[in-house]
């Protein structure tokens, strides 16, 4: 296990407190349970794999880390650099 | 047979790389992963403006940011050149667009391009835009 040391805002804490003295397990614990359990949502997952192909594909050419990293947009959006003028 | 070892990376391969479901998309991905270690990317400063007004437009500020950082980090890591674009670059970016009045849609940027290219002795633009093409610029060649 690696440390790592993260603001929180009061309200999350507060809660993560509470769930973890109902459990009766430290908060340490409450918090790991919260990351896996967000980490095994499937769009979570799916994003996870796609950022770690990217990973192992960058370190041979950066740029096919770029591909698509910014989502889903406009279909014409290359075709259309020129609408910035517009307005 | 076209140089891939030096090129000006235009706005519309730079959206079209980022955008996943642009229609240019995955011809972009082709380009850009046949790039090797030495192949030398150039944009411009302007090219800077371009991409990110324009990913600020139809993302978000956040996402501009993002393609921003991506830039700065592929110009540290000396993946990419990043050219500025002087008063003189300009007055020669104006006086391109003077001789060729047509297509109007060419704009100062793009005309910037190719006085950055042969300021530089960059023979190959990547650009998904037509306006070059009609250019007929003869030490320009284009990819894809």
């Amino acid at each position: 296990m690696k440390r790592l040391q993260v603001y929180l805002p009061e309200s999350l804490l507060e809660s993560l407190r509470l769930y973890a003295q109902s459990r009766g397990i430290p908060l340490a614990e409450a918090i790991r349970q919260a990351g896996k359990e967000f980490s095994s949502k499937p769009v979570i997952k799916k994003q996870i794999k796609e950022a770690q192909l990217r990973k192992k594909k960058s370190v041979k050419n950066p740029f096919i880390a770029m591909a698509g990293m910014l989502g889903r947009g406009p279909t014409n959006a290359s075709m259309t650099v020129d609408d910035i003028y517009d307005d | 047979m076209t140089d891939k070892t030096f090129l000006f990376v235009d706005s519309s391969a730079w959206i079209s790389l980022v955008v996943i479901n642009d229609i240019n998309h995955q011809k972009a991905v082709s380009v850009f992963s046949s790039f090797n270690t030495k192949t030398k990317l150039y944009i411009s400063f302007f090219i800077i403006n371009e991409t990110i007004t324009k990913i600020r437009k139809i993302f978000s500020q956040e996402k501009a940011s993002e393609l921003f950082n991506q830039y700065k980090k592929l110009e540290k890591e000396k993946f990419l050149t990043i050219l500025p674009v002087d008063r003189n670059i300009i007055e020669k970016g104006v006086a391109l667009l003077s001789k060729h009045p047509t297509p109007n849609t060419f704009s100062l940027t793009d005309a910037t391009n190719v006085v950055l290219m042969e300021k530089y002795h960059i023979p190959t633009l990547f650009s998904f835009d037509r306006d070059f093409k009609k250019l007929k610029t003869p030490y320009l060649s284009i990819l894809p």
